[in-house]
């Protein structure tokens, strides 16, 4: 049996098993690449990062080099070692071009830098190549250039999410408060509109359309969209939530008659 | 990060379509023999709609209400990891469908599922019962040596409980960690769809993500299938040059609604979604990938809250793997930032999600990850850590004593509508069963005056430690029954003997 390294005891249990078997596939087969690169995996996950660069850096002795640069990158950012990371990174993209995650990294690290036009030219070469990304990674893209105040092409990068997963509210509320910021009341409003079927056209999204069409002086369709959600709230169980909402129902009823 | 998925073209076939037009384009016949599969399960089953899909040489399904006559014949589609899947839309509700696969006109007896009742409708057996299971994955070679056929204690456990009275379970919900030890195509193989086989052709299965579904990047010991690689190499992990990567078993398994197919609001994504059964709302969030990133949490946040306010149901049930509240061995709620960080989407849920089950009408919550059965009081507004507890400021409470937090037992049971909020929705139950396929024996990396004692969770007397510990360190699992006027839970011990419960009602 392998001697564990004292560091193992404080790992998790799950990868303290999964440690076990690397180590009893390591007994078998002491000069395998890919498990050095596993050990390595589950140490730089479990925050070990001193026992996984060494791992790492073993693996690059037993085989092709470059097949261990991704998992480098991607201890080196975890450490805040951009440029390295980086390097590495980009070396196992000169090999394998259409990883996903290695973009992803890159994308973080640019961001993480300031540099946010290539994290977004990163982010874009990640939707390209990833069938179906994580929502949350078109609200990053957004949200940089929302900072930079480039609201157009926030908008355009959450349309581009929207083509590709479908309208979402995660996406589409986020378009809304971006056209508003950028004065564009009623692009918001028709924004909105479309996530009406999908919410049921709760009475949050109905007290949300009221106040862009009270922005927009369309008083009359206000009002009945207030007076419904009302009605709606009125018949729900009361949560903290739809108490908020009723208040936030009277104020704007309020506000039409002022 | 994670999140790639496909659905290529889906094979749907519709029965309404069909029964419009007599021959509706579908002029195969439903003849010959049943084809075997390597797995066979339901997804996203609704009132109206149904995925069956399955591993094998089979190229297409029937469907139909008579056992000895499947009708309607659909082609199916070649997904992700070696699938196969037909969607039929046009289904009834609360009707029950046998089905075929390979195009036999003929349905195997253990062949039929039954369709959700309509949203926002009752049953018509007036109940909704739920299965649900957490940490279930050791039915496969990589746990077997210390857990052997504990998973299907649990489900034998299950199964005494339900004979009971006879009432089968209608909703099937895994709480992650489902397919030790990595989430490998081969551990769901032995750990889910060798283990339920039965249980899975007549329910759709509706999973969370655990912290041991990564597939790559971890060993897989046994034996590379379609779906997993332990190589670096990730062309080699592609049949088709230009194709996307794969790394993640789990979503080539699971076809998982993405634009409400099954009722709730869109997520656009696989990693979190949400379904209806009647008046039953269920969301399954994403605590092991979307909850570490930012951006992709905060996604993950205001779609759960756009769901919520979009939803009126009688119940709302929120699954996730990583419980908010637990003092489970090696998963203390309170220590998180140990080993890189290994919990924190413990402490990210209960800081960034908990005021949203909260303020949203959540009624209960159910987590995995610890191996063992903790169930909470009924809680509002508790997003600190155990010390930060109180019963006058977070429990429910027996005639206002701040003395006395409710049990939800006997007397004792709890209100939807709070009296000790003033009448409002505004608690939650929060129960961690992770112990569906083991339990742990010893503290680990908890502090061992500390296993099983965080305070915001009830005692329980079958605890066989004195002083009597909030917890219980034995396999089992959960049945919820929700009715019009009362969820009950119940946790479920390997012999069917129910060693806690408690009650809502509304
Ligand atoms: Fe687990
Ligand atoms: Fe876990």
């Amino acid at each position: 049996m392998l001697l564990v390294p004292a560091s193992v005891a404080l790992a998790h249990p799950g990868q303290h098993d999964q440690l076990q078997q690397v180590n009893r596939h390591l007994e078998q087969t002491p000069t395998d690449q890919d498990l050095y690169i596993q050990r390595g995996i589950i140490y730089s996950e479990g925050g070990q990062y001193d026992a996984a660069l060494a791992d790492l850096l073993q693996a690059q002795t037993l085989g092709e080099p470059v097949l261990v640069a991704f998992q480098l990158g991607v201890l080196h950012y975890r450490t805040g070692d951009f440029e390295v990371a980086r390097d590495y990174l980009q070396q196992y993209l000169q090999r394998f071009p259409n990883y996903p995650p290695a973009y992803d990294y890159l994308a973080r690290i640019a961001r993480d830098s300031g540099d946010y036009d290539l994290a977004v030219a990163h982010l874009q070469t990640y939707f390209r190549l990833q069938e179906r990304p994580n929502p949350g990674l078109y609200l990053a893209a957004a949200r940089m250039l929302e900072e930079r105040r480039r609201y157009q092409e926030a908008l355009a990068i959450l349309d581009q999410g929207q083509a590709t997963l479908g309208v979402v509210p995660q996406l589409q509320r986020q378009a809304v408060a971006l056209e508003r910021a950028r004065g564009q009341p009623e692009l918001a409003l028709a924004r909105l509109q479309t996530l009406g079927p999908m919410l049921g056209e709760s009475p949050a999204w109905r007290l949300d359309m009221a106040e862009l069409q009270l922005e927009l002086g369309h008083r009359d369709r206000a009002a009945a969209m207030i007076r419904s959600a009302r009605e709606t709230l009125a018949q729900q169980r009361p949560t903290p939530a739809r108490l908020d909402l009723q208040q936030r129902a009277e104020a704007l009823a309020a506000g039409l008659h002022q | 990060m994670s999140g790639r998925i496909l659905i290529t073209a889906l094979s749907v076939i519709s029965l309404l379509a069909l029964s419009a037009c007599s021959d509706g384009g579908n002029n195969r016949k439903c003849k010959g023999e049943e084809v075997p599969t390597e797995r066979l399960f339901l997804q996203q089953l609704s009132d109206t709609s149904v995925v069956i899909k399955w591993r094998g040489a089979a190229t297409a399904a029937c469907i139909g209400t008579l056992q000895d006559t499947l009708k309607v014949y659909a082609d199916a589609t070649v997904t992700e990891g070696d699938h196969k899947q037909v969607t039929f839309t046009g289904l009834l509700p609360e009707v029950t469908y046998f089905y075929s696969i390979g195009g036999a006109r003929q349905a195997p007896a253990d062949q039929y599922f039954t369709t959700h009742p309509q949203p926002g409708s009752l049953p018509a057996d007036g109940n909704t019962r739920i299965w649900l299971i957490g940490d279930s994955g050791t039915g496969g070679d990589d746990e077997r040596e210390d857990h052997e056929g504990e998973a299907l204690e649990v489900l034998a456990g299950m199964q005494a409980y339900t004979a009971r009275d006879g009432e089968p379970v209608d909703v099937f919900l895994m709480l992650g960690d489902n397919a030790y030890d990595v989430g490998s195509d081969f551990n769901f193989q032995q750990a889910v769809f060798e283990t339920y086989p039965t249980l899975l052709k007549r329910l759709a299965l509706w999973p969370t993500i655990g912290n041991h579904e990564m597939g790559l990047g971890f060993l897989n010991p046994t034996v590379a299938l379609p779906g997993f690689s332990q190589s670096p190499d990730p062309d080699s992990w592609i049949e088709d040059t230009g194709a996307t990567p794969r790394g993640m078993p789990y979503l080539d398994i699971f076809t998982l609604p993405t634009n409400g197919e099954a009722g709730g609001v869109p997520s656009g994504t696989e990693q979190y979604y949400s379904f209806d059964y009647g008046r039953v709302h269920i969301v399954s969030l994403d605590s092991q990938l979307s909850a570490r990133d930012p951006d992709q949490l905060s996604a993950m946040k205001s779609w759960l809250i756009e769901d919520l306010s979009s939803n009126d149901a009688d119940w709302t049930i929120v699954i996730f793997h990583h419980p908010p509240y637990s003092k489970g061995a090696n998963h203390d709620s309170d220590d998180t930032e140990k080993l890189g960080g290994f919990d924190m989407p413990q402490q990210w849920m209960r800081e960034q999600f908990v005021p949203v089950f909260d303020q949203y009408g959540v009624d209960v919550v159910y987590n995995g990850h610890s191996h063992s059965y903790e169930r909470s009081f009924y809680l509002t507004n508790l997003t600190g850590k155990s010390d930060t507890y109180s019963a006058a400021n977070n429990a429910e409470l027996v005639d206002g004593n701040p003395n006395r937090p409710a049990s939800g037992r006997g007397t004792e049971e709890y209100r939807q509508l709070s009296p000790t909020s003033g009448g409002v929705d505004d608690r939650v139950v929060y129960t961690v069963t992770g112990n569906g396929g083991k339990a742990d024996s010893s503290s680990g990396l908890t502090e061992a005056s500390q296993w099983l004692r965080h305070p915001a969770m009830i005692e329980q007397p079958a605890d066989t430690v004195q002083p009597r510990r909030r917890g219980l360190a034995v396999i089992g699992s959960v049945v919820v029954d929700a009715g019009p006027e009362r969820l009950r839970a119940h946790f479920i011990d390997a012999e069917g003997e129910v060693l806690d419960s408690f009650t809502i009602t509304r």
